[in-house]
């Protein structure tokens, strides 16, 4: 899975047209004749959102995650995209359809850090994946009748133990040990240099005014861009949080389970404007205040550790609930577009399914029953 | 000001400045009558705040004669919407500073909320947007009808007095009826949490929740003070209130201390509905009927938790609300991991979290329920008790069903949060397209799953039972800023 960030400068006056467009998508994505965005089978979440700041004025922010490399995704993306003039007209300097791929190519960022949650699934896998979860809901709710006599049966017979099956579990159970000894090890040498200059002797009454923060945003669950400003010579500092959260979201933590918290599909953080702005984009499950929750109940060192080193952050840090609350909508921008390739899953739903489809693999070709350890479980619940 | 509810002392002198139903449920005031009122004037309907004053009953303990507690034989509280608070006077500056949901109002909360479709805000009672704006609510309890009568023939004669002031919009009535079980058949209103300094919770009992989390101007769950609405200390130039907690903006009085978010649902329920659903799906058998529902409730009608009793109702268990789920039920197999009240409260078993981490996690988002029945029982509710499930019920063409109200420090934290992450959420715990079985907003194509060995079974089709009939968002004051209310501008 790659990342796609592009901020493009609107021209002057065109922003509400281009923000209508945008709209006029996401109230009809099945039908409108603009952008075809039912059809993108590349493309695991897209925003699509108008932003505005003094010095550069209104600009396009698209941010995707989408498989495969970005000159068959912008193809395909030309491909379900009949009104592309219609959408990239309001931006300056739109060459045209013939030239739409080094337009974007030029207008690019690069990410420096990218969570995503399942870095082996493509849109395809995990819609096959969920298909396959469907079929056998619908035949345990078909055929319980006969299966349930036969799967009692089945559950009641003893697990087949053997002196490979006890090396390999050893082995695992020892490669678990190991990570978790270095991984503690790590936490506890990031968590407090992330917090470094924060003060735990914050006011904890908090300015009234934070009240007013996000009153003009109505559609905030599921994802979250923000962009916020980065203090003078924190760029080190800055990239050093960054790579720390890069790493562990790929060697310190399960698929789908960054610190623990199951709630995440994506997050990556992207400097823009010479390294004068960050943004931060999200992708989550649930709803705002949920995500609020895990943040500050589980992952108050990763988030702290990037937003000290922006403007205006409560010199306590999450800790400080509702002031950090008021400052991060009073950065949030909200999408005109939004598109998630698999709404009604969640982290947790797709970990199922995959545990599903990598048991039923395994039950398939190995032939081996229906006696399986994992299995059971999954059956009990699905 | 009458004194009220069975509280344990606490070393601060704030409970006289609590309204009373924070803090109790008046027990033994069965009958209820809710006054919804429109303001007209602002003089007039400030004159009409201190003339209600008087009647409020506060949190104060019962006083205690010879031994006995002295209970009062009625009680009276007092909320405000928004635009109530802009219709007394209340400025700009002041309306600013409280949250944005309450703000914004319950009918504009209706996707978070679940309340579309018949629930829709257009086709509410009481509140939305073709009824009357609400400005204030009265809430009055007696002992029985009589004593009722009389508080609110008192509370007329104020409305009279108000010259048009203060106009009474509507009228709802409420009663606790002596099974204690709301109209499908179930014990209600068992899972309270206790409140720190409040309440006897055993020490580390996890039902226990900060005094914050109900009452603004208190610690909460995460330590520090909630979000307050404040005046500007030149609109308070008899110093009526106090200042912020901690010396903090001492250019701002604290215009929320002691006072709290109360939300109003107009709960109808399909009583008729929800019966014949589990006929149909058990079989007109009565034992099957009452486990299936029971199921789906996570209670037996007694109140019994079916974690704890999963085969049978067990009369001795209908208050019990201290367990937890994981150390006997980790799978859900006895209460299904989508039950109403494993949604509403999933204490130490929420999936992807220890138990701890589970506990700590729900006691962040607790309310405080005051829930009371409207309409006549439309079959014999003890019968459950006795294991006979209302076998070919019909509806009878009466409404019927519940006002719920809960008490909180932040809506959306806690109300909100609780009914849009949990109840309505189909991935909740890592369901598939399951919603709260009896609450949630369910049309007819989501599914119940009730985990089980060797495979889990579903219910399909799962229908609306409860639909949403009225709503408003509340502020309920403390005492001082009452007081603050009531002075002529």
């Amino acid at each position: 899975m790659n990342a796609l960030t592009v901020l493009l400068k609107i021209r002057p006056d065109r922003e509400k047209a281009l923000e209508e467009i945008l709209l006029r998508v996401q109230a009809d994505p099945s039908r409108n004749e603009i952008f075809h965005v039912e059809e993108d089978c590349l493309t695991h979440c897209a925003r699509w959102a108008v932003i505005h700041d003094d010095e550069n004025g209104y600009r396009l922010l698209l941010a995707t995650e989408f498989d495969g490399d970005l000159d068959s995704y912008l193809t395909e993306l030309l491909r379900i995209t009949p009104g592309i003039d219609e959408i990239f007209g309001n931006c300056e300097s739109y060459p045209g359809k013939s030239g739409f791929n080094d337009f974007i190519r030029r207008n690019y960022y690069e990410t420096q850090a990218f969570y995503i949650a399942f870095r082996d699934e493509t849109v395809y896998t995990i819609r096959d994946k969920i298909a396959v979860r469907k079929t056998l809901q619908r035949f345990l709710d078909t055929q319980a009748r006969w299966a349930v006599p036969l799967l009692s049966v089945l559950g009641s017979l003893p697990v087949a133990h053997s002196f490979g099956k006890f090396v390999k579990q050893s082995i695992n159970n020892a490669r678990v040990a190991f990570h978790d000894w270095w991984l503690g090890i790590l936490l506890d040498i990031i968590k407090p240099i992330t917090q470094l200059g924060q003060t735990q002797n914050f006011p904890k009454v908090t300015d009234p005014a934070a009240a007013e923060a996000g009153r003009n945003l109505s559609r905030l669950d599921g994802q979250m861009i923000t962009i916020t400003e980065v203090k003078p010579w924190r760029y080190p500092r800055l990239r050093l949080a960054m790579a720390a959260n890069e790493f562990l979201g790929k060697y310190g933590y399960p698929p789908g389970q960054f610190a623990f918290v199951g709630t995440l599909f994506s997050f990556r953080w992207v400097l823009i404007d010479n390294r004068k702005r960050l943004i931060f984009l999200s992708v989550f499950d649930g709803s705002w205040q949920n995500y609020m929750g895990d943040f500050i109940d589980k992952i108050v060192w990763a988030l702290d550790g990037i937003y000290n080193n922006t403007k205006n952050y409560p010199p306590g840090g999450m800790k400080q609930i509702d002031a950090f609350k008021a400052w991060i909508l009073s950065y949030q921008y909200e999408p005109q577009l939004l598109f998630k390739s698999y709404p009604d899953e969640t982290v947790l739903n797709l970990i199922r399914d995959r545990e599903i489809n990598i048991n039923l693999a395994t039950q398939l070709y190995t032939a081996a029953g229906f006696d399986s350890e994992e299995m059971r479980p999954l059956l009990k619940a699905l | 000001m009458h004194p009220s509810p069975q509280i344990q002392s606490v070393p601060e002198l704030f409970l006289a400045d609590v309204q009373g139903i924070v803090f109790s449920g008046y027990g033994h005031l069965p009958h209820a009558h809710y006054i919804f009122l429109h303001f007209a004037g602002c003089q007039e309907a400030r004159a009409w705040v201190a003339g209600v004053l008087s009647f409020v009953t506060t949190a104060e303990p019962y006083p205690v004669v010879s031994g006995v507690k002295r209970k009062p034989a009625s009680a009276l509280n007092i909320a405000f919407t928004p635009a109530g608070l802009t219709a007394l006077g209340v400025s700009k500056e002041t309306v600013d500073t409280f949250p944005q949901e309450f703000l914004a109002g319950i009918e504009s909360r209706s996707d978070i909320l679940g309340d579309t479709g018949s629930s829709a805000p257009e086709n509410w009672d009481v509140g939305g947007p073709k009824n009357p704006l609400i400005h204030a609510m009265i809430m009055a309890f007696g002992h029985d009808e009589n004593e009722l009568k009389i508080l609110v023939e008192k509370q007329e004669k104020l409305l009279v007095r108000s010259h048009g002031g203060v106009v009474q919009i509507a009228f709802e009535t409420a009663c606790l009826y002596p099974d204690r079980k709301e109209h499908f058949g179930f014990h209600d209103g068992v899972s309270q949490p206790d409140i720190e300094g409040i309440h006897r919770a055993p020490r580390g009992d996890p039902s226990c929740i900060k005094r914050g989390e109900v009452v603004l101007g208190h610690l909460d769950a995460y330590d520090v003070y909630p979000l307050t609405p404040v005046v500007p200390a030149a609109q308070d130039p008899d110093l009526l209130l106090p200042n912020l907690p901690d010396g903090a903006y001492l250019n701002l009085r604290d215009f929320g201390r002691n006072g709290t978010y109360i939300v109003y649902r107009k709960l109808a329920q399909d009583v008729a509905g929800f019966w014949e659903f589990f006929e149909k799906n058990a079989g007109a058998d009565s034992h099957a009927m009452i486990r299936l529902a029971s199921k789906m409730v996570g209670r037996w009608p007694s109140g019994a938790a079916v974690t704890l009793r999963p085969d049978f109702d067990d009369m001795r268990l209908s208050d019990d609300n201290a367990f937890n789920y994981m150390p006997q039920d980790p799978d859900g197999y006895r209460c299904p991991i989508g039950a109403h009240i494993r949604r509403a409260n999933p204490r130490d078993s929420k999936l992807n979290d220890t138990p701890d981490e589970s506990t700590q996690t729900s006691s962040r988002h607790r309310l405080v329920r005051r829930a009371l029945s409207y309409g006549k029982p439309l079959f014999d509710r003890e019968a459950l008790n006795r294991g006979e499930a209302p076998i070919g019920l019909r509806d009878d063409g009466h409404a019927r069903g519940l006002h719920f109200f809960c008490i909180n420090a932040s809506i959306a934290r806690q109300f909100e949060f609780v009914q849009q992450t949990w109840c309505n959420s189909p991935a909740f715990n890592a369901g598939f397209a399951t919603k709260d079985p009896i609450i949630g907003s369910n049309d007819g194509t989501g599914y119940m799953t009730l985990q089980g060995c060797p495979v889990r079974t579903r219910v399909a089709k799962m229908p609306r039972f409860v639909t949403v009939r009225g709503g408003a968002y509340m502020f309920m004051p403390g005492l001082t800023s009452l007081r603050f209310l009531s002075t002529p501008l």
